[in-house]
């Protein structure tokens, strides 16, 4: 009996891959299309591409896909989430509706990031609109402090389709980084698409 | 028979000795080879060491006079070093001579060399754990093959006389003599069980970096987890010679 | 039946009961401020803090505000002449969370959120007090040595002291010290200490200590506003209504009819923009019942108040319930009344005409907004709406 539990929990160990996909944090080869729920992207050479465990509560609850840099998460970030309009965010208790404008929608986001206790002296860059995915939303470019104090900015894309809201998003330090890495971001914007 | 004995000895001598030989990590810019030889004007950063105190009930508390006299052994221990480089002159870099946008510079350069020496450490050198420890590895090795980070061009606004800056970080957290006695206690219990078990020492990590003053690119980057008690000079003194072991020759035009 | 060893404990424990004693007495009672060692490494590591906090970007900074809240507080703790005393100043942060807290070395932090909910002078009296006393009754050295001594780790504390920057841990504003006076709090016995001192230097300083109860009764009104797990004045809610009837015993007790300044209009005169800038930080956390309710109050004081109007304006556009559309444009509109060039609520008046379906009055709100702010961030949508209604 006992033989019979060690050697299931050996196959139930050897099987995890069955019973919840692991985190993985992988180097994007050349132009690699990287597709989960419907979208997909396409990541550029050198990049480190992250996909959060199935099971990763914060990342579920937020909508994470995925995650990519090339130095390290602090000095640049991309990001791609998708959840549905019902969902919560983190810092407002505001919600979206199905028919809001992009104008709404992204005021929201920024509201979101302007309640984070943790950023201070956020500065709207500029907040218009863009498509992402083919359809309508808008493009907002920011500045905050980080808990640290250095200076960073952000380019957020997003919009509501199906049901969902989806948002690309790009974070750097401003000094160096943020305008090192703008174009790439750019180009991997052109390539989000829905895959049905 | 006599060779064997002989290798055995000589190793014995290798591991004994091991640590006067041992070097620590280092990772160098593709562009280091040709810039080295035009380095001869280096400004020392202040040293930014942080030191802790841990203690028994796992409390960690910093020690600011630890900390202020680290930086003076460092600082010292450098010196010394860098003077026996005949081809380099290296100066203390004065943060409260600068200009208030100098000092802004300044500031931020701090913040960010934080962020990206904490990026070097995490990712551009080969730690691979193993399967059973269940951890994301977070080598890159596109980062490692090509080790190019930087501070930004921002940097050449602090000064027009320096070619490249030296900034030393560093933490260390010390047990307090409370926590030792617990920590031997846990190990002699521990190897009574059979079980293998770390003393709760503390952590420690000194790292250097040379950064290019003119495009900010960290052009060497050293780091050692061995844990010096830069409170005493001596110990500052070999982390120095530990960071200059590795420090490639500057400032001699071919 | 004598028991010797038992004696020797008990004069241990008194020897060292008198020694903390000595060593912890309250700053303010002997002419001088001596710290014990391990209290200096604290004031030295509050420095680093403080600096921190100061450069963050976080504090508010509006010298009409810090004048007042300091003069304050120089009435409920006036300089001592000729004698060395704690070194008081009061900052205010920009936080909508109901906080304050005081380090060990004299600096209290309020919160603008706290500030913003705070209804007379004699409150932040009550206010200052209290957070006064855990500096000059040394609670924060007391509270680190308990924790030291017991096995039962602070791994708040330790988990916040975290070694900067080498492995990616940037360095937080508010570093353990502040966590621990802003957040965890200090023991119940301190707490009541601090409530009891409090109150006392706020009546010596002339006002009515009727108003101490009235802070917190109102503070406890205000919770119910807000999320369950902000940290807050009181450090936790189980110990809200404890310290609010703690506070009445003593009240009752010592001040049942005593009477004394309030000063409720000097109050709103100074704090009006705090109050507003306060309620732009809530709209966008989502706050809005907490947003019309104090930009009522402004509003019934300064009628003609434009930034008032706008915002709440703003609060009735987020709302869901009949009428509440009617009553933003309403609002929209008493903002440009009471000041025509500011931009925000013609675009708010514009973006409300177009919804019930006014396309030139909608357009030329628009255009107004753009002629009044044309560098506007938003610009861009405010362009496509104009493209698509013509």
């Amino acid at each position: 009996m006992i033989l019979l539990r060690i050697v299931a929990g050996i196959l139930m160990l050897s099987l995890g891959g069955c019973v919840g996909r692991s985190a993985q944090l992988v180097p994007a080869g050349s132009q690699t299309v990287l597709s989960t729920d419907q979208l997909e992207a396409e990541w550029p050479q050198g990049w480190m591409t992250f996909r959060p465990a199935e099971k990763d509560e914060e990342a579920v609850k937020q909508g994470l896909l995925f995650m990519a840099t090339r130095d390290g998460f602090g000095l640049q970030t991309m990001r791609l989430n998708k959840r549905p309009l019902d969902g919560e965010f983190k810092y407002t208790q505001k919600k979206l509706s199905a028919t809001m404008l992009p104008q709404e929608v992204a005021a929201i986001f920024l509201d979101d990031i302007r309640s984070h206790p943790d950023i201070v002296e956020l500065k709207i860059v500029e907040n218009g609109p863009a498509t992402l995915a083919g359809s309508q939303g808008f493009r907002a470019n920011y500045t905050y402090r980080s808990k640290s104090g250095l200076l960073r900015q952000a380019v957020t894309y997003g919009c509501i389709d199906k049901g969902m809201l989806i948002t690309l998003g790009f974070d750097a330090p401003k000094r160096h980084y943020f305008s090192l890495d703008l174009p790439t971001f750019e180009q991997v914007k052109d390539t989000v698409r829905w895959t049905s | 028979m006599r060779h064997r004995i002989l290798h055995l000895i000589f190793a014995l001598v290798v591991i004994l000795l091991a640590p006067a030989f041992v070097r620590g990590e280092m990772q160098g810019h593709p562009n280091l080879a040709a810039s080295a030889p035009f380095i001869k004007r280096i400004a020392l950063f202040p040293p930014q060491i942080e030191m802790f105190e841990l203690g028994a009930g796992g409390s960690q508390e910093k020690m600011d006079d630890w900390g202020q006299a680290a930086v003076v052994n460092v600082r010292k221990a450098l010196a010394t070093e860098f003077s026996k480089r005949e081809h380099l002159h290296v100066t203390d870099f004065e943060p409260d001579r600068l200009t208030p946008s100098q000092r802004d510079i300044y500031n931020e350069t701090l913040l960010l060399y934080e962020l990206v020496s904490g990026a070097i450490v995490r990712h551009a050198f080969n730690v691979q754990y193993a399967p059973h420890q269940h951890k994301l590895s977070p080598f890159f090795p596109e980062k490692a093959r090509n080790f190019t980070f930087s501070l930004g061009k921002e940097l050449s606004e602090l000064a027009s006389d320096v070619d490249a800056y030296l900034i030393v970080l560093g933490f260390d957290q010390r047990s307090s003599t409370g926590r030792k006695a617990l920590g031997v206690g846990r190990t002699l219990v521990a190897a009574a069980l059979g079980v293998v078990a770390v003393p709760q020492g503390g952590g420690n990590l000194f790292t250097a970096a040379l950064i290019d003053a003119k495009t900010g690119d960290i052009l060497w980057f050293t780091k050692t987890p061995k844990p010096y008690d830069l409170r005493e000079p001596e110990e500052a003194s070999k982390l120095a010679l530990e960071f200059m072991m590795d420090l490639p020759a500057l400032g001699q035009t071919p | 039946m004598r028991h010797p060893i038992s004696f020797q404990l008990l004069a241990l424990m008194l020897c060292a009961c008198l020694v903390e004693g000595c060593t912890t007495a309250p700053f303010g009672s002997r002419p001088d401020i001596t710290l014990d060692e391990d209290e200096q490494r604290l004031w030295k590591s509050v420095l680093e803090e403080e600096r921190r906090l100061d450069q963050s970007g976080l504090l508010y900074t509006d010298p009409i505000v810090t004048d007042y809240v300091n003069s304050v507080m120089a009435k409920v703790f006036p300089p001592r002449s000729g004698q060395h005393s704690l070194s008081v100043e009061v900052k205010v942060l920009k936080n909508p969370l109901l906080n304050a807290f005081a380090f060990p070395n004299g600096k209290i932090y309020v919160h603008t959120g706290m500030l913003a909910r705070i209804q007379s002078e004699a409150q932040l009296a009550t206010l200052l007090g209290h957070e006064l006393t855990h500096a000059t009754h040394r609670h924060t050295i007391q509270e680190l040595r308990g924790i030291r001594r017991t096995s039962a780790a602070l791994a708040t504390f330790q988990v916040l002291t975290l070694p900067f920057g080498v492995f990616g841990a940037a360095a937080t504003a508010l570093g353990g010290v502040g966590y621990m006076g802003a957040v965890t709090g200090y023991s119940r016995g301190k707490e009541r200490e601090a409530d009891e001192v409090g109150l006392d230097l706020m009546v010596q300083a002339g006002y009515s200590p009727q108003e101490a109860s009235m802070l917190f009764e109102k503070l406890k009104e205000d919770l119910a506003l807000r999320k369950i797990d902000e940290p807050f004045f009181f450090g936790s809610h189980p110990r809200v209504q404890e310290r609010i009837d703690s506070f009445k015993e003593l009240v009752a007790d010592k001040y049942a009819s005593r009477g004394g300044a309030v000063e409720v209009d000097r109050y709103y005169h100074i704090m009006t923009p705090l109050i507003v800038d306060n309620s732009e930080t809530d709209l966008a956390i989502g706050r809005v019942a907490l947003v019309r309710r104090d930009l009522q109050q402004i509003l019934e004081r300064q009628p003609n108040n434009a930034r008032a109007h706008f915002l709440m304006g703003e609060a009735f556009h987020q709302g869901h319930d009949v009428g509440d559309e009617e009553q933003a444009e309403s609002h929209y509109r008493q903002a440009i009344e009471a000041d025509p060039r500011l931009a925000d609520p013609h675009r708010g008046l514009g973006y409300s005409l177009l919804k019930r379906g006014d396309r030139f009055g909608g357009q030329s709100e628009l255009r107004r907004y753009l002629e009044l702010a044309p560098q506007a961030a938003d610009r861009g949508y405010v362009e496509q709406a104009l493209k698509e209604q013509s």
